[in-house]
């Protein structure tokens, strides 16, 4: 069933904007708010920088990556020079803060790929394929759960589900497919508040996501799109999990807005 | 046909853009001769660092087989198996092989996937693996499956070794890696030649002249919307139950790991007997001339479909 628009839960009009509302109840809106914590099972390596044919890998997770991802969004083919993420995002079932780990352990591996004919790795000529390279992955992370205390290692962050898809447990990330658990917990009636004080959200930030005011930011270059490892933002709208502060996104938000 | 419990998780045709069915298929690799599993220049065998078991969280090292060492003999096991077959059935030749050559018209090229790489050519799609593989990890911590292997090469005219005398760092015999390949979105023509490649697999590992021997055993088989569970996983669980591993002690395991889905009225694991009887039936299937050529067109509707 197609979610009840908000604003007729609370007996505003269609033409009001969502600003004006001060509080969006996520649920009401069709939303549900997930808190999760990802694992990677194996070497995750995605190329954050490259210099010299070493490509290593930073332990923040982009949150275009990890939406297609949780999405199980995959494409075979793609016409066209560049990707199509607004199209893309638009029809996924859900959007996640970028994921960032406090601890992280990495391990350099060398890769070649032999060519059956010559037994070589550096044949080929001039044509791009992989020959001998170094990587720089992030090691396997594995947390035991105990009863009565918090997962504390892996990645934190947040996803905001539209309707009643529910994300898959075990999906695979980054250039190679490692698979990924992801323990979530999903957060009670979570409601959203816009907020004139500064803030500081409890996750890296994508800059896009932001429609108030950032006062500082702590910068992480990495492709497609910079994020804000920690950022003061006033003037946003955030929803309070745990004591901490979830941003809503810029895009959710507008598509609140629409239904 | 047993087989036929997994229509529901096969396609019909591979598709460029792909939905979710997935099958995982739950391996023990266990290495029947000393096996070299080294990237890096100092030969040392790959290891990382792990709990030791699902319910002993102290951190141990165990041997670590990467995904990339499995993919790349099953790759190839499967292209040799597509050439034989091929030859033995009347087709022409299969003239795809790694690294640069790949044709992207046969059933390895569909499932493994496929880079276009002949410069100043029309620009042609490639193409998207739907085969996916993990670092195994070894059973047992790396300490009791290591072992340093002096070798030295003697010159016939002055009986010297000079510096051919060295240390070769392997994994022993009898290691076994509980291991996990899972398949998205595949026919049931791939399927069989997926598992049909596990089975004929034999040499991993670096130094294949001298050892690197491996069976895969196929212990069991869950499908369903995603992924239910991790080569990581499955090691650490099985370690509780090392005395025995069997096909039961991992259908346990699968059903456990059920409650974790995202979708788990949509997942099925199977029980060793079915698992069995699939790999046998798999086994039996010819790959005869219709198949093969069943095969190939698959292929050349994806290709089709690419082109729009």
């Amino acid at each position: 069933m197609r979610p009840m628009p908000m604003w007729l839960s609370i007996g505003w009009s269609r033409k009001d904007s969502p600003e004006m509302y001060k509080m969006i109840d996520l649920e009401k809106a069709g939303y549900s708010l997930l808190e999760g914590r990802l694992y990677n099972h194996d070497y995750l390596w995605f190329s954050s920088t490259e210099i010299a044919k070493v490509s290593s890998t930073w332990p923040a997770i982009h949150n275009y990556a990890l939406s297609y991802s949780l999405s199980q969004y995959s494409h075979g083919v793609y016409r066209g020079n560049c990707p199509r993420y607004e199209d893309d995002l638009a029809s996924m079932p859900l959007y996640t803060t970028p994921a960032i780990s406090p601890v992280v352990t990495r391990t350099t591996i060398t890769l070649n790929a032999v060519d059956d004919l010559t037994l070589r790795t550096d044949s080929g000529g001039k044509i791009n394929t992989p020959n001998l390279g170094k990587r720089v992955t992030l090691d396997p992370c594995f947390e035991l759960p105990q009863s009565g205390r918090r997962l504390e290692l892996g990645y934190l962050f947040f996803c905001f589900v539209r309707g009643d898809y529910r994300p898959p447990a075990v999906a695979r990330l980054g250039k190679k497919g490692c698979p990924i658990r992801v323990c979530w917990k999903g957060i009670e009636s979570p409601q959203a508040f816009l907020l004139d004080e500064a803030v500081v959200p409890a996750h890296p930030v994508n800059p896009l996501d932001i429609s108030g005011e950032v006062l500082s930011y702590d910068p992480i270059i990495l492709p497609p799109h910079m994020l804000f490892r920690r950022a003061e933002i006033r003037g946003d709208w955030f929803v309070r999990v745990d004591g901490g502060m979830v941003l809503l996104p810029k895009r959710i938000r507008h598509e609140i807005g629409r239904t | 046909m047993s087989l036929d419990m997994l229509t529901p998780y096969l396609v019909e045709i591979a598709r460029p853009i792909i939905g979710a069915k997935t099958i995982q298929v739950i391996l023990f690799r266990e290495v029947l001769d000393y096996t070299v599993l080294r990237t890096e220049e100092t030969r040392e065998v790959n290891t990382v660092v792990t709990p030791l078991s699902i319910s002993i969280g102290k951190d141990v090292r165990r041997a670590a087989f990467l995904g990339s060492k499995q993919k790349a003999v099953e790759s190839r096991e499967l292209e040799r198996m597509l050439r034989t077959a091929g030859v033995e059935a009347g087709l022409v030749e299969l003239q795809c092989h790694l690294k640069d050559n790949l044709c992207l018209k046969c059933p390895r090229c569909a499932l493994f996937g496929g880079t276009n790489v002949e410069s100043g050519s029309e620009k042609i799609a490639n193409i998207k693996h739907r085969i996916e593989y993990g670092t195994a990890f070894s059973l047992l911590p790396f300490e009791e499956v290591r072992v340093a292997l002096t070798f030295n090469a003697i010159n016939d005219k002055t009986q010297k070794t000079g510096q051919a005398l060295g240390t070769r760092y392997a994994v022993r015999p009898s290691t076994v890696f509980p291991s996990v390949v899972t398949l998205k979105s595949v026919t049931h023509k791939e399927l069989i030649l997926v598992i049909k490649t596990l089975l004929s697999a034999r040499n991993y590992g670096a130094e294949t002249r001298i050892g690197g021997d491996m069976r895969n055993s196929i212990v069991g088989i869950v499908a369903g919307w995603e992924e239910m569970i991790t080569p990581l996983e499955l090691t650490l669980e099985l370690y509780d139950r090392r005395e025995d591993l069997s096909g039961d002690t991992v259908a346990g395991i699968l059903d456990r790991y059920q409650a974790y889905a995202g979708n788990p009225n949509k997942l099925k694991v199977f029980t060793p007997e079915q698992v069995d009887l699939m790999v046998e039936q798999v086994a039996e299937v010819s790959l005869d001339r219709r198949f093969l050529d069943e095969a190939y067109a698959d292929v050349a509707q994806y290709r089709l479909e690419q082109k729009g």
